[in-house]
């Protein structure tokens, strides 16, 4: 019973909050950080495996925890609990929309990882992602709107291309229920085409490759908490939607699983690489983010040619994305952080500690949450790919490692040498919240060892804390030297990179649309001037939509579509008997 | 009980228009408030009891068996629809109250009540008919008072698109009533249940079905016959404007899908469905463009309404009778016509609290309003999210299931047409809110919304998300007396 | 060739005359007159089928019907006339009422 009422409260409270602040603003606002706490509980209490039927809710819905959404669920809810905290020193302005969009946003990821079906999880994942356009355009700024125009577009695209998805899959397989569809799908009709359609779909939202354009924007726009929970995650989302959705594990896929390879590996290397290139740290901070999850999106791609490899490699995907978003939610809270705020002594130098404890962890430095994630990503995968493969990870591996130390350096460098004074001291659970996720950085080694007993030992062999150090060594070295010669930071590449390709191309469809319009005009208007009376106004598409329209209102067209439908039918009909 | 219950909800809107239409002010009001709550309550124990009892009620009126007699026809789609408008009719009658105002309490406008529950009352019959020629009379009776209630103004356009309007309902009305007369002729009874019983495809049947259908084409504005529509539904006043779009259309896309499964259901699939499915495809997508491209917020949502009713005939050529298809068709369409109703009465009352408040509704001059009507928005925005069929609305509901019957019958066509027009859809409301949510540099201190607007937009706006959330409730309801039996 | 056929055919044809009607004349009474004209028809036609031969009794029920028909005729017959003759007191522009846009 108990069990029941936390998975269907785990995504009801926030609901619940939210609609409250119609009601009472100031005590959502109050309530922010305890939304996610059923939920949390629910990571704790609710046994793996149990699962609650709704009847009354879309054609009866059912919430579950398995293995693998609970170990989402437990660094969603984590994450979501300290960004609320956070929040609630770090907004100042708006608060009750903010908070409306927050709690709706975590509702949905909420309720996504819970769904066990697929109209369940594309209701929460909607949810999810339309709620987060009001995180992202929060301040209001041209660039906010901006970014927020990007995301909005992309995500209408990933609806209508996972609904269409689903819809097809749902038809194929016959059932929407996730436990029950297998993988015969994939090989029916059309299914290849689904496939793609919720592969391009979640991997929106997953920041794959050629569809990351919204993420470089969308972080650095947002208010730090929103972004620390859309690149902690809600990036996530699209992977487990994948995972979800896709036959991964259940069938063998090399042409797919092909693709996954080979767009992840390029963005683990691209995004790292152009994030090097970013101004501003949170825009590096998300291409970060594409670049870790191109290292997932390999892993899934080597599911999908390697079927019976998913029992070693999902606990892996878990590890890896445990460590990235606790680590990358701590990196986002420690940009509204500022070490100049804090008086000077002890406390200013443990800030500064705890400054430097994501970025080493993320540059996967020894003993860290990183290294023990990267680690097992690594021996995970060896196990299933072939020797060549190996060499070619092992050198993706490296070559990512020296990368990220990098982004990493850049970070640390604007960091402390960039951060003006705030103009005010955020609130005191700012700095708490972000003393939490810290920590939980500081700890999280143990944590996936204690979750992961398989983790333990892999990751502390000499080889392992070696191929850890150098890199940042390397980098450090490096960046020691050539900190004070400016040149070296200059490359600032816009956020965005391929985006003004797709700008292109809705130029050319609007030109397109132009020109086809005024041919189409130009021939029809002929047309319709032969036939009825002259135009009056010019060329123009809108006007013949409207002198078409009112033709139709006139007595004479009408007549004749009425006389002309009577006959079309009876003939039609007697034709047919 | 429930037989009184039935006879109640068509007499009592029958004594409130008439008095109405003598009584005073206060008594009006009083009247009114009576008529409406207690139509509201009985339609909630005829589908309370409908539900639970799972039976069809047949009435005979006085005694008269059919041919003769009028025989009323209670099953759990005529319950729903009862439930419905009665809720919508409500929310329009407390709407109207303080919309009108002081206005309305002397001069043409009062006779907006009469006319208003005349219409409730004939709507009603209308979904307890159970012969073809009591559905012709009911709905004439809504046609000539709707006709009234748009000229009500009197302005030069209001006139002019009534005139229309009355001219080409009455030729539907007429092309109906031809073909009611030959079916009468060929099989000598009018009771709908008889008259599918004894239907076999021969020439008489063909003409009567194609006359009917061609008057109900035009009574629901299916394209190329809306023109009609946009022009009557925009210049009316708001609560009129809303009845008509809510109501009234829904009315005769019911008149469709009862008939068309009864006593037209072996045409179904016939060339006749495909011309119908192309048709309403094409409205679809012209209603959906010309919603896009209008200055006017109540001149997009009654295109929307000539786009959305296209959905009604969309479904209908992958329907092959007697299989699990047709069924979801059945339950799709309709559960879509019912959440349209409300979410397209919602977003007229929302564009008639604006036009309230900033006396016009041209869309260009909009930007920031949401900043001062947040409640009005958010109601339009809901509704809309109906509209475009997201979830959870019942629209999307409704929408899922067509799409699960067009892609099992392999129609691609059809699914690409509904989901550009969701897409379509998505535009012309995106672009409304996308004006009213822009920062305006005008801080003048609004005039607040009357609470009283507000409230019952905000009613009607959640209602079709309940019923999408909730929609287990519903579908038992229709699946009492279904053709069907329950949703596969 | 009966009688009752011969009503029906002439019925038919005062449907179609008044289709035409509808379709061909600008002039609103015109119009207005077409629609009844074709009413007219259906109601012949109708009554022409109530016939069921010398010696029987005629068939009630499309009498009921064609008296039902042609009390809502009328009332639409009316409520256009009047609306046509408001109609030429009421100009473009014209806002005599003040109450909506």
């Amino acid at each position: 019973m108990i069990h029941s009422v936390l998975l269907i409260l785990s995504w009801l409270m926030p609901l619940l909050l939210a609609a409250t602040a119609i009601i009472a603003p100031r005590l959502t606002w109050k309530a922010l950080v305890f939304a996610g706490f059923p939920g949390l509980a629910a990571v704790f209490l609710v046994p793996v495996g149990s699962s609650v039927e709704v009847p009354v809710l879309l054609l009866g819905t059912r919430f579950g925890l398995d293995q693998v959404g609970m170990g989402f669920l437990f660094l969603t809810t984590v994450i979501w609990i300290l960004a609320a905290w956070h929040a609630k020193g770090y907004i100042t302005t708006r608060r009750s929309s903010f908070g409306v969009y927050f709690l709706l946003a975590m509702s949905g990821n909420f309720g996504l990882i819970l769904a066990q079906d697929m109209v369940g999880f594309y209701l929460f994942f909607a949810l999810m992602s339309f709620a987060s356009y009001g995180l992202v355009i929060h301040e209001r700024t041209p660039e906010a709107r901006y970014a927020g125009k990007v995301y909005i577009v992309l995500v209408i695209i990933g609806e209508v291309l996972i609904f269409s998805g689903m819809a097809g899959v749902g038809t194929l397989a016959g059932t929407t229920s996730f436990a029950q569809f297998g993988e015969d799908w994939v090989s029916q009709g059309r299914g290849a085409l689904f496939f793609g359609a919720l592969f391009l779909g979640f991997g929106i939202k997953a920041g794959a490759l050629p569809l990351h354009v919204w993420l470089p924007l969308a972080h650095p726009a947002a208010p730090t908490p929103a972004s620390a929970v859309l690149s902690g995650a809600m990036i996530k989302a699209g992977l487990i939607g994948w995972l979800r959705f896709l036959p991964i594990g259940d069938a063998a896929l090399p042409g797919w699983g092909a693709i996954y390879i080979g767009i992840g590996a390029l963005a683990f290397i691209a995004a790292a690489l152009y994030g090097c290139m970013q101004a501003n740290s949170k825009a590096l901070l998300a291409y970060s983010s594409i670049s870790k999850m191109g290292l997932m999106t390999m892993a899934v791609g080597v599911i999908l040619v390697e079927p019976d490899s998913a029992t070693v490699v999902i606990p892996c995907i878990l590890v890896f994305a445990t460590h990235h978003c606790f680590c990358k939610g701590a990196l986002f809270l420690s940009v509204s952080i500022n070490r100049n705020d804090v008086s000077p002594g002890l406390r200013r130098w443990l800030t500064t500690f705890l400054l430097l404890v994501p970025p080493l962890s993320l540059a996967g430095f020894a003993l860290t949450s990183g290294e023990v994630a990267k680690t097992m990503m690594k021996v995970g995968l060896s196990a299933s790919i072939s020797v060549k493969a190996l060499t070619g990870l092992a050198v993706l591996l490296a070559i990512n490692s020296l990368l990220t130390a990098g982004l990493m350096f850049r970070f640390c460098w604007q960091r402390f040498k960039h951060s003006p004074h705030a103009h005010q001291p955020p609130g005191a659970a700012t700095f708490l919240a972000w003393g939490t996720l810290v920590g939980i950085v500081i700890i999280s080694p143990l944590l996936l060892v204690t979750f992961y007993p398989v983790t333990l030992g892999k990751s502390l062999s000499i080889g392992a804390l070696w191929s850890s150090i150098w890199p940042v060594l390397v980098v450090s070295a490096i960046g020691a030297v050539l900190v004070n010669r400016s040149w070296l930071f200059v490359p600032r590449w816009p956020a965005g990179d391929m985006l003004f390709l797709y700008l292109l191309l809705t130029r050319l469809i609007e030109w397109f649309g132009r020109v086809s319009s005024r041919f189409a005009t130009a021939v029809s208007v002929d047309f319709l001037r032969k036939l009825f009376i002259p135009p009056k106004a010019g060329y123009h598409f809108k006007s013949l939509l409207r002198q078409t329209e009112s033709r139709l209102g006139m007595a004479t067209v009408f007549g004749l579509v009425f006389i002309g439908l009577l006959t079309l039918s009876t003939y039609l009909l007697f034709e047919h008997i | 009980m429930t037989a009184h219950l039935v006879i109640t909800v068509v007499l009592v809107p029958i004594l409130a228009s008439i008095f109405t239409l003598f009584c005073g002010d206060m008594m009006r009001r009083v009247v009114c408030q009576i008529a409406g709550l207690t139509v509201l309550g009985s339609t909630c124990l005829i589908a309370y009891q409908t539900g639970h009892s799972r039976d069809v009620l047949n009435i005979v009126l006085s005694g008269w068996e059919a041919p003769l007699g009028i025989r009323l026809y209670l099953d759990g789609l005529s319950a729903l629809l009862l439930l419905t408008t009665a809720i919508i009719a409500v929310c329009i009658t407390f709407f109207a109250e303080a919309y009108f105002g002081v206005k309305a309490r002397s001069g043409r406008l009062t006779f907006f009540w009469p006319l208003w529950f005349l219409v409730w009352a004939a709507l009603n019959g209308l979904f307890l008919s159970g012969d073809v020629f009591n559905l012709y009379v009911t709905l004439e009776i809504i046609n000539l008072a709707a006709v009234a209630m748009v000229a009500l103004p009197r302005t030069h356009e209001s006139l002019k698109a009534a005139l229309n309007y009355l001219v080409i309902a009455f030729l539907g009305s007429l092309s109906y009533l031809f073909g009611v007369a030959i079916l009468y002729t060929s099989h000598g009874t009018l009771d709908i249940q008889l008259l599918a019983e004894l239907a076999g495809i021969d020439g008489p049947y063909i003409l009567a079905a194609v006359l009917i259908f061609i008057g109900l084409m035009i009574k629901t504005a299916l394209f190329p016959l809306h023109f009609w529509l946009p022009p009557a539904h925009a210049s009316a006043p708001t609560p009129v404007s809303a009845l008509l779009s809510g109501l009234v259309v829904t009315a005769s896309a019911y008149m469709i899908i009862r008939l068309g499964f009864t006593v037209f259901a072996p045409l179904m699939h016939t060339p006749l469905t495909l011309l119908l499915g192309v048709l309403g495809g094409l409205a679809v997508l012209w209603g959906s463009v010309h919603a896009l491209i209008q200055e006017r917020v109540k001149m997009v949502v009654a295109y929307s309404t000539v786009a959305q009713l296209g959905y009604v005939f969309l479904a209908l050529p992958v329907v092959v009778s007697g299989s699990d298809l047709a069924a979801m068709v059945w339950y799709g369409v309709l559960y879509f016509v019912i959440c349209h109703a409300c979410a397209k009465t919602a977003a007229f009352l929302a564009a008639g609290t604006l036009i309230n408040v900033v006396k016009h509704d041209r869309i260009a001059q909009l930007s920031g309003a949401a900043q001062h009507w947040p409640m009005v928005f958010m109601a339009f925005g809901m509704a809309g999210v109906n509209l475009i069929g997201l979830p959870p609305s019942g629209g999307f509901i409704g929408k899922w299931l067509m799409l699960q019957a067009m892609i099992n019958s392999g129609q691609w066509l059809l699914v690409l047409i509904l989901i550009a027009g969701s897409l379509l859809a998505a535009g012309y409301i995106f672009r409304v809110l996308g004006i009213a949510l822009q920062t305006s540099e005008d801080s003048r201190p609004p005039v607040p919304a009357p609470l009283q607007l507000t409230l019952t937009t905000m009613i009607l706006a959640v209602l079709p998300l309940l019923l999408g959330v909730f929609s287990q409730l519903p579908f038992s309801l229709l699946a009492v007396g279904s053709p069907f039996g329950a949703l596969p | 060739m009966t009688v009752a056929l011969l009503y029906s055919i002439t019925g038919f044809l005062l449907f179609l005359m008044g289709i035409c009607g509808l379709i061909f004349r600008s002039s609103l009474i015109r119009r207005a007159l077409a629609l009844n004209i074709t009413a007219s028809g259906i109601f012949l036609f109708i009554v022409a089928q109530a016939y069921k031969g010398e010696s029987a009794l005629p068939d009630p029920v499309p009498h009921g019907l064609v008296l039902t028909g042609i009390v809502i005729g009328a009332s639409a017959t009316a409520l256009m006339i009047y609306l046509i003759g408001v109609l030429r007191y009421v100009s473009p522009g014209d806002n005599d009422s003040g109450e909506e846009e």
